[in-house]
C-alpha cells in the first residue's frame, strides 16, 4: 500500500494471506463444550412455559440455562452500554423477535444446535410496535413492563449543541427547508460474526475470555459488574477480528451465557458463535432533516446546516455533526423503545445520512439543479 | 461414515457424521482454519475452497461429498516458502484489512488466473461476485488480482 508517506507494510497480512490468523473461532482449548442459544419467534409474547426435559436427554446435552436457572443467580440481567438493562434470557416475556430464551451446552456444536429443537416454549402472543412513531402513541404496547412505574415507551429526550446560535441562523434565514427521512434500522454485518469462549477456573477464580471484541476493557468491566467477580480476575483477550464496525463493542447475552456455562457443572470451557441471522432484525429510523440557506448567500448547497434529528433505537446515542459548513448545530430528539433487538453503535454510518440528504433536497425544493 | 479426501496433497481418513460439513471437517478435524466459516448461509465466501480444481463453498457441501475427490485450500498457496503472486499481490495493493474473507477470495482469484493468466476488471469481477468483503470495497481486492496477473513469474 502506497500513501503519502511511502509505502506502508502491515505486519498481520503475511499471517492472514497464508491463512494462519488465529480469530476466535479458531481458538480451541482442550475439552471445549460448545453453546447455542435458543430464539423467540415472536416479537412480543408472554412466557408461559419453558420444557426442557427432552434437550437435558440428549446424550451429548451437558446443561440447558434458562431465564428462571440465571434468575434464581440473580443473573437473568445485564447492563448495556446506553445506560439501560436487557435480558441475558428471557424469564417473563420475549421483547423482541430473536430474543435469547434458552441456552444449551453441549459436546459438539451440531448436538448443542440439535437440543435447541428439543426445548419446548410455550408462549402467548401479545401485540407488538414495530414503528418508533408508533411506540410513543398513548395505548401502544408497552415493551418494558419491567420497570416498575415505567407507563409508556419513551425513554429520554436528548439534546446538545448551541441551540440559541442554532436557532438565530436559521430564523435569519433566506430559505429554510425541512425533509422528513425514513431509512431502515441498521446493525453492522462483519464478516466474522460475535463469538466467545470462556474459561472460567473455579480453583483459581479467574475468568479467561477470548471474544472478538473492540472493547476488550469496556467488556471486561462489564462481566466484572454482571459476574460479581473483580475485574484483576478477568482477563480479556481479543485475537484477530474479522472486521467490526461498532458492533463488537457491546456485549451480548450469548457472551454471558458462556460465562456462566464454563462455572457452572462440568468444569470445561464453554465457546457460541453467533449465527448470522441472530443480527439480522429489521427496523426502521426516523430523523427530521432540517437545511438552510445564508442570508445574503448565494444558493449554492454547500451551505448549509444539519439541525435536528430524532432516532429511535436501543444502542449508543448517535454522534452529530454539530459544525457542518461552517454553521453551528443542533441535535435532539426523542428515544423511544420498540420491539428490536438493542442494537450497537454503528461507526460511520449515523453520520452521512442528515448532511447527504439537505444537499439533495435543498436544492430540489428551491428547484436548482446541481452541477 | 468413513471419509477419505486428499487435502493439500495428503490424504486424510475421518470417521464423520453423514451431515458434517465441508468446512468443519477442514477446520475441526484436520485443524486448517485458515478457511473461515462466515455466514453458514453460501452467501459471503469465506469458506471457499477447491473440490476438484473447482471453487466451492465449503460450507454447503457435506464432507462426504468430497470423499475420493481433492481439496485445496488456503494453506496450499505458498509452495516452497514463496508465495503465490496472488497472496503478494493481496499484500502490495492493500488488497485485505481484516483478512477474514481473503482466504476465499485467494482460492477464486488463483482458479481464475490459472484459466485467464490477463483477466480484465469487468472478469475479475464478476468472478468475484460470489463473495463478500466488508472492508475493503472491493477496489483494491480487484487491483490485488490484477497485480497477481502481471507479476506471475516474480512472486514470494
Amino acid at each position: 500500500m502506497t500513501t503519502g508517506f511511502g509505502r506502508m507494510l502491515r505486519k498481520e497480512d503475511q499471517r492472514f494471506v497464508r491463512g494462519q490468523g488465529t480469530y476466535v473461532d479458531d481458538v480451541h482449548l482442550r475439552g471445549m463444550l460448545h453453546g447455542a442459544v435458543l430464539r423467540s419467534p415472536h416479537p412480543h409474547a408472554r412466557i408461559l412455559s419453558v420444557d426442557t426435559v427432552a434437550a437435558e436427554a440428549h446424550p451429548k446435552v451437558k446443561a440447558v440455562i434458562t431465564g428462571e436457572t440465571l434468575n434464581e443467580r440473580d443473573l437473568a440481567w445485564m447492563p448495556t452500554l446506553a445506560g439501560d438493562t436487557q435480558a441475558v434470557l428471557a424469564t417473563d416475556k420475549v421483547r423482541f423477535q430473536g430474543q435469547e430464551v434458552a441456552f444449551v451446552v453441549a459436546e459438539d456444536h451440531y448436538s448443542a444446535r440439535d437440543a435447541l429443537e428439543l426445548i419446548d416454549v410455550e408462549y402467548e402472543p401479545l401485540p407488538a410496535v414495530a414503528d418508533a412513531r408508533r411506540a410513543l402513541d398513548d395505548g401502544a404496547p408497552l415493551v418494558r413492563d419491567d420497570h416498575p412505574g415505567r407507563t409508556g415507551n419513551h425513554i429520554f429526550d436528548w439534546e446538545s449543541g448551541d441551540a440559541e446560535r442554532t436557532d438565530r441562523v436559521f430564523r435569519d434565514a433566506e430559505v429554510t427547508v425541512s425533509q422528513d427521512m425514513l431509512y431502515p434500522r441498521v446493525h453492522p454485518a462483519p464478516l466474522e460474526t460475535c463469538g466467545i469462549v470462556a474459561d472460567f477456573n473455579r480453583v483459581s477464580g479467574k475468568l479467561t475470555v477470548w471474544a472478538t471484541s473492540q472493547a476488550p476493557h469496556a467488556h471486561r468491566t462489564l462481566y466484572a459488574m454482571v459476574a460479581g467477580l473483580p475485574e484483576h480476575k478477568i482477563r480479556v483477550i481479543s485475537p484477530d477480528i474479522g472486521g467490526g464496525f461498532g458492533n463488537k463493542v457491546p456485549i451480548y447475552p450469548g457472551y454471558l451465557c458462556a460465562i456462566v456455562g464454563s462455572g457452572h457443572g462440568a468444569r470445561r470451557p464453554r465457546r457460541v458463535q453467533r449465527r448470522r441471522a441472530a443480527d439480522q432484525v429489521p427496523g426502521r429510523v426516523l430523523r427530521r432533516v432540517h437545511g438552510l440557506l445564508r442570508p445574503g448567500g448565494g444558493a449554492l448547497p454547500g451551505d448549509r446546516g444539519v439541525h435536528q434529528q430524532g432516532a429511535g433505537r436501543g444502542g449508543l446515542l448517535l454522534l452529530v455533526p454539530h459544525h457542518r459548513g461552517g454553521l453551528p448545530g443542533r441535535a435532539d430528539g426523542r428515544r423511544a423503545r420498540l420491539r428490536a433487538r438493542p442494537g450497537p453503535g454503528r461507526t460511520a454510518h449515523a453520520q452521512p445520512a442528515p448532511p447527504r440528504a439537505v444537499p439533495v433536497h435543498l436544492p430540489d425544493r428551491l428547484g436548482l439543479r446541481l452541477r | 461414515m468413513r471419509v477419505a479426501v486428499t487435502v493439500n496433497g495428503t490424504e486424510y481418513a475421518r470417521d464423520v457424521e453423514p451431515r458434517l460439513l465441508l468446512i468443519h471437517f477442514l477446520r475441526d478435524e484436520l485443524g486448517l482454519t485458515g478457511s473461515h466459516w462466515g455466514c453458514d448461509t453460501s452467501n459471503c465466501g469465506s469458506c471457499v475452497v477447491w473440490l476438484d480444481q473447482r471453487p466451492v463453498k465449503a460450507c454447503t457441501v457435506l464432507a462426504a461429498m468430497a470423499d475420493g475427490r481433492s481439496v485445496r485450500t488456503v494453506e496450499d498457496l505458498e509452495r516452497d516458502g514463496r508465495l503465490d503472486p496472488v497472496q503478494q499481490g493481496f499484500i502490495e495493493c492493500h488488497g485485505l484489512q481484516c483478512g477474514f474473507c481473503t482466504p476465499g477470495m485467494m482460492m477464486t482469484a488463483r482458479w481464475l488466473l490459472d484459466r485467464n493468466p490477463d483477466p480484465a476488471e469487468a472478469e475479475i469481477r464478476e468472478v468475484l461476485s460470489g463473495q463478500v468483503c466488508r472492508c475493503t470495497g472491493y477496489e483494491n481486492i480487484v487491483r490485488s488480482v490484477r497485480w497477481a496477473a502481471e507479476h506471475a513469474k516474480d512472486a514470494g
